[in-house]
Formats: structure tokens, C-alpha cells, sequence
């Protein structure tokens, strides 16, 4: 009797030992999911549009994957004011092929120029018949506030602001200033430099994406970036300082959200969704979103520019 | 004690075996697909705007929408000047419906014209087809689309116009006609005349019309055809005619701002500064006194060209008084020359010049923002000049300086009456009828009539006349004034 105790007491121990033993595999089964991203600009009639799809890479990097993850044939269409408006598919060059070694594909739509405040509905239909929509509503123009600089130097000050006036309280802005000059005479070729708010050592900080209405720069931060165009330049005197423009972009909802999220660094072009989980498409990831560029000028004075000995155009 | 402890471990058992490897586990829901339903949809006509449950799809007739949901679903189609039209469809899985519908055949489709005209009586022709009917008229079971409709009216101007017709509502067109007897307005919606922008005009043999555009060259008209001749047919240097004028032997002379051309026939001879004694290109106006051509130049003063020779007048070597000739005129044994610095008056060799300061002996000024001067020039702006039945000079004048222009006659002496009645201030053109009654031609106000003593005006807001804006002006054998106009093309007036 104690003897078949034992032999079922092993046995149960057997069972729970080897019962429940399975493969485990971080990699779920794969199942496709698809991303839009479309940023619609008020200040081009040339949009862009590109979905992609998920994909399964043989180890854990992605990277070792390189076909190509567009997704062909979407029939993607945008609503404006009872006008629906068609994307059409093309290719263009890629910069960086060194993961994908062929051209990037991309959805247009030309002839397009929204106007502020208006609202825009997308809806991409996949071969599949898998949808994927979202709406926007173009941000409204800014007004430059009057505390704002637009001619420097300001005798005495140690830093000087850029600010805007808010239209409502979620939305988010980036601003860029960018010297503009020529290196080598009025022949040559334009250039800028696009100017940090301040430098941690050496180190410049630029302007972040932001919900407040204004960014202070350092003029010292100014100073360091005007007299660094003319590092490795013989002759200063053929240095022309043209001024600077300031350029705000001021993005919609969706957008801010994602800034709001993210809170990362964006450019004009480039959207890394893939950062973040964030996503305003229903039916998969990615995001449509839309914003206004804003630009203005800046002016600083000449004898300032003579006193680096710069010169400034005729 | 044995028999417990066996219970015990077979409860155990038990539940190892059947719970031991139970797991929450969770997963995404499988997505489901939509189904490939598709609605294979076309109209007669086609064209049509499709909505799929009060969405604009972007699509027309004939086409295929897919990806549609089952169930029930609400097809529009709209199209222009049509009745929207709207069915529910249902559909169910993997369903393709094909749906047509036929405009043509529905009578609520249909509208109504309803057609009159002002004199009543016009003929109708409906896209090129006479219909046998006059206005008024309403007629029913239109189609909805747009239709040319022409209204024909003896001694009226045909008058054709495209209208839109609706579906279930009338359309009413109400058009007034022109007659034809008293104002006919030739534009290049009418008539086959090139430019509705025009700036001077001659007559040949009293009926061709020679006219001058500031767009489409040279312009012949002998009350049927119209010819054009501009750079790409003929040697006209340019399309911008600024002059024309026809000299004692009908020879044709075109001003332009890259010289002169003369047509004699069929021999047409450019003038320039490189192959002729021109000493500009730019030729403003041109006169004829059987022996010598002048022209006035825009800025090397007066030239004097008498078939072999080539004279020039300029401030420097004359009493011009200013080298901007906008006009010049032979009558009898003197030669005018109105310039934007007063007026010449040239006999054989003498010179006169008349002005502002000069063309009065009663002292008073026009200044701008005051009441203008009756008594002298009303600024030296002189931009035409023509002499009526009793040898008396009419000058129209430009403004000047914030001084509005006008007209002036030579009452006596050095006494020149000014008439700056409004609204013929800016005279352009002026010409003189068989009755002595003067015509002006203003920038701005139209034409003007003065028979001595009272001004009558003709402009746009109270007669039939196409601009209120005058470039030039001339009077055939009947008495027809014919216009350049600026913008309402050539204009005939018939009244007295």
C-alpha cells in the first residue's frame, strides 16, 4: 500500500513536471498590420502618402530585413470639401540604400493646396480590402507676438525671444532659424546654418518641438554660430550675412498629440512613428496629420555684420 | 487513515491533471476582412457623381465601386443640373450588383424653358436648329443640360447665349435685344473681329474700315469680312497698332512702335530708323497734305517725309515744345502737332505754340481739386486735335498733374473757350459731322455729342454703347460714327 502511494505520488510529480512543458517563442504567429503616414502641408500642393506592413525578420533584428515593406496598389483617396482627391503610386530615389537597396515607392496627390482651418478625411482601401482612415483639420496661421525680435543685436541683452500667439491650448510648434549667407562673394553659392537655442558645452541644443508660445535663445549661442561660418575662410571680407528666417511650422491635433507623446525630434519630412506606439489611423498604425509652415525674417544690422568683418549685400 | 490519505492524493491528481496546465492567455481577436462586394454601376448619360451612403465615393458613372459593406446601402448619384437620385441596394456577402439608370426615360427628369426676349417676337434656334417658334414661348420636356440658344430679330442683333436647364424647374431667359439700326457693338463674341481692344481707325472709299488694335494687328472691315494682318501674315512689325491713317492717294499708313508701314496695294514697305531717316520707331500718329507725310514720334519730335526726304523738328533745332508728339494733323496751309507740353501750329515756316499759360488773356487758374477755367488750355496735355466746318480747332486734352483734361475750341483771336463738362474730361478722339455737330471719344465716359450750345452724353449706363471707354473716333459718308473702343471692340452709332 505504501508502495503504490509513493508510485502515484511520482506519478503526480512526473505529471506536474512535464505536463504543462511547451515551446515558448517570443514571436507570436504573424499577422500583418498595416501603417498610413500622411502629412498633409498648407504650404505645397504636392503631398505624400506611404503604407507599410509589418513584417517577420528571421532572428530579432529588423534590420536584417530588406524586402521592401510598401504596400502597392492601396487605393487611397481625400476628402475635401465633397472633392474627393486620388493618390496616384511612383518612385523615388532613395538617399540611404543601405538596407534597402531599391527605390522608395510613395503615394502623390498634386494640385492640392488646403486651406487653414479646413478639414480633410483619408481613407486607404488595401488589395485586400483592409481600410485604414483618419481625418484632420489644417491648424490655423499664428501671429508673430510683438515681444518677439526681429532685428538683432539688441544693445545689451544677453538673449532675445521668438514668440507666437496660441490659437488654442493642444497645439504644438517647431521653430527653426537659419542664418543664411554666402562663404565666398555675392557669386557664390548660399548657405545656412540653422541656429541652436544655447550650447551645453560644445555642444548645440536646438529648438525642440514645443506647446508653449515662444523660445528664448541664448545670444551667445547666436554669436558662437555667426562667427563659425567663417572658420577655414581666408578672407572674412567676402563673407556675406544676408539675415535670418524664421520658420514655425504649427502642426494639427493629431500631430500635437504625437508630439505631445513622443516629444521627439522631427524634421520636415520624417514622421518615426515606428518610435512610438502612437497612432490616430483607424484600422492600423500611423498617422495623418497636417500642418502650416509659417516663415518671416529676421534682420541684423550691418554695422554689427562689419564688426565681424562680414559684409552684407548691396 | 490509509484510505484518507489515497483520497487526498487523488483529489490532487485530479486537479493536476485537469487544471494544472489551464493559462490565461491573451490574444487579438482575428480580424476579419470585409467581404469583396462591388456594385458595377452606369447611367445614361454618363458622368454621374456616386455616393455610397451620402459619401462622395470620387467616382462617375460608368464604374465600379468595391469593398462595401453588407447590408443595406444607400446609393446617390448626383449630376450636374440633374435631380439627385437615390435607391437602397442590399447586399450580402461576396455580392456584385450591377445597377443602371436611364436619365432619359424618367419624365421627373425633365424641365422647362421658358424663352422671351425684348422686342417679343425673335426667332428661336436651339443649338443651330430652328424650332418654328418666337417668344415668348415655354417650352416643356427638356432634358437637362445646356443648350445654345440663339434669338434672331429683324434689324436686331442675333444674340446667342448657353443655358443651363434644370431638372423639374423652368429656366427663364429674358433677353434684351440690340438693335442693330442705331448701336451695333462689333465684338469678338459676335463677330469675327480679332481684338475688343482697339485704338484708332481710318475709312477707305468710305465704307473699309481700316482699324488699328493694341493686341491683334491691323484690322480690315468692309462692313461683311473681316481681315486681319498682323506679324505672322504681313510686315507689320508688331500686333500694337497705335495709329492708322489713309493718305490722298489711298495709301494706307500704320503706326507702331517699331516703325511705320505703308500699303500701297498689295506693296506693303516697313519705315524704320535702320533703313529710312526715322529717327525713332515709335510712331504715334500721322498726317497728309498731298505733298509731305509727318508723323509724330514719341520721342524725337516731329518728322516731315515728302517721298525722298526726311526732316526732323525737335526742341533742339525748332520751337517744339516738347520732342512727345502725340498727334499731328495737316488742314489747309498749317500743320498742328499736339504734344504732352502744349500745341504747335506750324505755316510754312512760322511757328506758334499754345498753351496753358498762353491760350487765354483772362486771368484765371486751373489747380488740381478746384472749379476748372472756362478761358484758355486747360492743362498742356494735348492728346487730339480736328478742325470743324468753319476752320474753328477743337483740342482734346488729357490730364495732367492732378488737372483733368477736356476740350477747347478757338473762340477768336487767342481766346480758346475750354469745355470741361463732365464727363468728357479725358478726350482722346474727336470728329466732326456733316452738321458741324462735334463728337469726343473720352478714356472713361464715353461719347459725347455737342451741337453748340447743349452736350449729350452716351455711356454705357444709359444707351446700348459696348464701353464708356473712347480710343477713336470717325464718321463714314453716312454719317455713322464708328469707334475704337478700348475693351467693347468697334462700335456704330447711327443716331444724329
Amino acid at each position: 500500500m505504501r508502495n503504490g502511494i509513493v508510485l502515484l505520488l511520482l506519478l503526480i510529480i512526473s505529471l506536474m513536471a512535464a505536463s504543462c512543458e511547451e515551446d515558448f517563442n517570443l514571436k507570436s504567429d504573424y499577422k500583418p498590420r498595416y501603417s498610413l503616414n500622411c502629412i498633409i502641408r498648407a504650404d505645397t500642393s504636392q503631398h505624400t502618402a506611404v503604407i507599410t506592413r509589418s513584417y517577420m525578420v528571421p532572428g530579432f533584428d529588423p534590420y536584417e530585413y530588406t524586402d521592401d515593406p510598401f504596400v502597392s496598389g492601396a487605393d487611397i483617396r481625400l476628402w475635401y470639401k465633397d472633392n474627393v482627391f486620388f493618390f496616384r503610386d511612383s518612385l523615388i530615389g532613395r538617399e540611404d540604400t543601405s538596407r534597402f537597396k531599391f527605390p522608395q515607392k510613395i503615394y502623390y496627390l498634386n494640385d492640392f493646396t488646403p486651406v487653414e482651418n479646413d478639414f480633410m478625411e483619408i481613407q486607404a482601401v488595401l488589395e485586400n480590402g483592409k481600410t485604414l482612415q483618419a481625418t484632420t483639420r489644417i491648424p490655423r496661421r499664428i501671429k508673430w507676438d510683438s515681444s518677439s525680435t526681429f532685428l538683432l543685436p539688441i544693445p545689451g541683452a544677453d538673449k532675445f525671444d521668438i514668440a507666437w500667439l496660441k490659437n488654442n491650448n493642444i497645439g504644438w510648434f517647431l521653430l527653426r532659424l537659419q542664418l543664411i549667407y554666402k562663404r565666398d562673394g555675392i557669386n557664390s553659392p548660399s548657405e545656412s546654418a540653422i541656429l541652436p537655442v544655447r550650447y551645453d558645452g560644445d555642444t548645440p541644443v536646438f529648438p525642440q518641438p514645443t506647446k508653449n508660445s515662444g523660445i528664448t535663445f541664448q545670444w551667445s549661442a547666436f554669436e558662437r554660430t555667426i562667427k563659425a561660418i567663417s572658420e577655414n575662410v581666408q578672407d572674412k571680407s567676402k563673407v556675406i550675412i544676408y539675415g535670418v528666417t524664421v520658420e514655425l511650422l504649427v502642426f494639427d491635433e493629431s500631430l500635437s498629440k504625437y508630439y505631445s507623446n513622443l516629444n521627439g525630434y522631427m524634421d520636415d519630412f520624417t514622421i518615426r512613428v515606428d518610435q512610438n506606439d502612437f497612432t490616430n489611423i483607424e484600422g492600423g498604425l500611423g498617422i495623418f496629420g497636417s500642418y502650416i509652415k509659417q516663415v518671416t525674417g529676421m534682420k541684423i544690422q550691418s554695422d554689427y555684420i562689419h564688426s565681424l568683418g562680414y559684409g552684407v549685400p548691396n | 487513515m490509509m484510505k484518507k490519505i489515497v483520497f487526498i492524493i487523488s483529489i490532487i491528481f485530479y486537479f493536476t491533471v485537469f487544471n494544472g496546465c489551464e493559462k490565461d492567455l491573451s490574444v487579438s481577436p482575428e480580424e476579419v476582412l470585409p467581404k469583396k462586394n462591388a456594385m458595377i454601376i452606369s447611367s445614361n448619360p454618363s458622368g454621374a457623381k456616386i455616393y455610397i451612403n451620402n459619401k462622395n465615393t470620387g467616382q462617375v458613372t460608368p464604374d465600379t465601386v468595391f469593398w462595401i459593406n453588407p447590408g443595406d446601402v444607400l446609393l446617390t448619384l448626383k449630376k450636374e443640373l440633374f435631380k439627385d437620385s437615390s435607391l437602397t441596394v442590399t447586399l450580402t456577402e461576396d455580392d456584385t450588383v450591377k445597377l443602371f439608370l436611364d436619365y432619359t426615360t424618367n419624365k421627373t427628369m425633365l424641365g422647362k424653358l421658358r424663352l422671351d426676349s425684348n422686342p417679343r417676337g425673335a426667332q428661336i434656334f436651339i443649338n443651330d436648329s430652328a424650332i418654328n417658334k418666337i417668344t415668348p414661348v415655354t417650352l416643356e420636356g427638356f432634358l437637362p443640360g445646356y443648350y445654345r440658344i440663339k434669338l434672331k430679330l429683324s434689324e436686331h442683333w442675333d444674340d446667342e447665349k448657353l443655358v443651363g436647364v434644370r431638372s423639374v424647374v423652368t429656366t427663364y431667359v429674358d433677353q434684351q435685344m440690340t438693335d442693330s439700326l442705331v448701336w451695333a457693338n462689333f465684338t469678338t463674341s459676335r463677330v469675327n473681329i480679332p481684338s475688343n481692344y482697339l485704338s484708332s481707325i481710318a475709312i477707305e472709299n468710305g465704307y473699309i474700315k481700316w482699324i488699328g488694335s493694341l493686341d491683334a494687328g491691323l484690322i480690315r472691315f468692309d462692313d461683311k469680312t473681316w481681315t486681319v494682318y498682323d506679324i505672322s501674315n504681313s510686315i507689320i512689325p508688331d500686333n500694337t497698332i497705335n495709329s492708322v491713317g489713309i493718305d490722298d492717294f489711298g495709301n494706307l499708313w500704320v503706326c507702331t512702335n517699331y516703325g511705320v508701314v505703308k500699303k500701297s496695294g498689295d506693296n506693303w514697305t516697313l519705315y524704320n530708323t535702320q533703313n529710312s531717316g526715322l529717327p525713332d520707331n515709335k510712331i504715334l500718329s500721322v498726317t497728309f497734305d498731298g505733298v509731305s507725310t509727318c508723323f509724330g514720334t514719341m520721342n524725337k519730335g516731329l518728322v516731315k517725309y515728302d517721298g525722298s526726304n526726311w526732316t526732323q523738328y525737335t526742341t533742339e533745332n525748332s520751337p517744339l515744345p516738347s520732342n512727345q508728339v502725340n498727334m499731328v494733323l495737316f488742314h489747309d496751309i498749317n500743320l498742328w502737332a499736339c504734344t504732352n507740353n502744349g500745341l504747335a501750329k506750324i505755316t510754312d515756316t512760322t511757328w506758334k505754340i499754345i498753351n496753358y499759360s498762353n491760350s487765354s488773356n483772362i486771368v484765371s487758374a486751373n489747380t488740381p481739386g478746384t472749379t476748372p477755367r472756362s478761358f484758355g488750355f486747360p492743362n498742356n496735355n494735348c492728346k487730339t486735335i480736328t478742325i470743324d466746318r468753319y476752320g474753328k480747332p477743337w483740342v482734346g486734352f488729357g490730364n495732367q498733374a492732378g488737372v483733368p483734361g477736356g476740350s477747347a475750341s478757338l473762340r477768336f483771336a487767342n481766346l480758346w473757350r475750354t469745355y470741361n463738362e463732365k464727363p468728357s474730361n479725358e478726350v482722346f478722339s474727336i470728329a466732326v459731322d456733316l452738321d458741324n455737330i462735334k463728337w469726343f471719344g473720352s478714356s472713361y465716359n464715353g461719347l459725347s455729342k455737342f451741337d453748340g450750345t447743349t452736350w449729350t452724353h452716351y455711356n454705357m449706363s444709359n444707351s446700348k454703347i459696348a464701353t464708356d471707354r473712347i480710343y477713336g473716333i470717325i464718321i463714314d459718308s453716312n454719317g455713322n460714327k464708328w469707334m475704337a473702343s478700348f475693351g467693347g471692340g468697334l462700335i456704330k452709332y447711327k443716331g444724329n
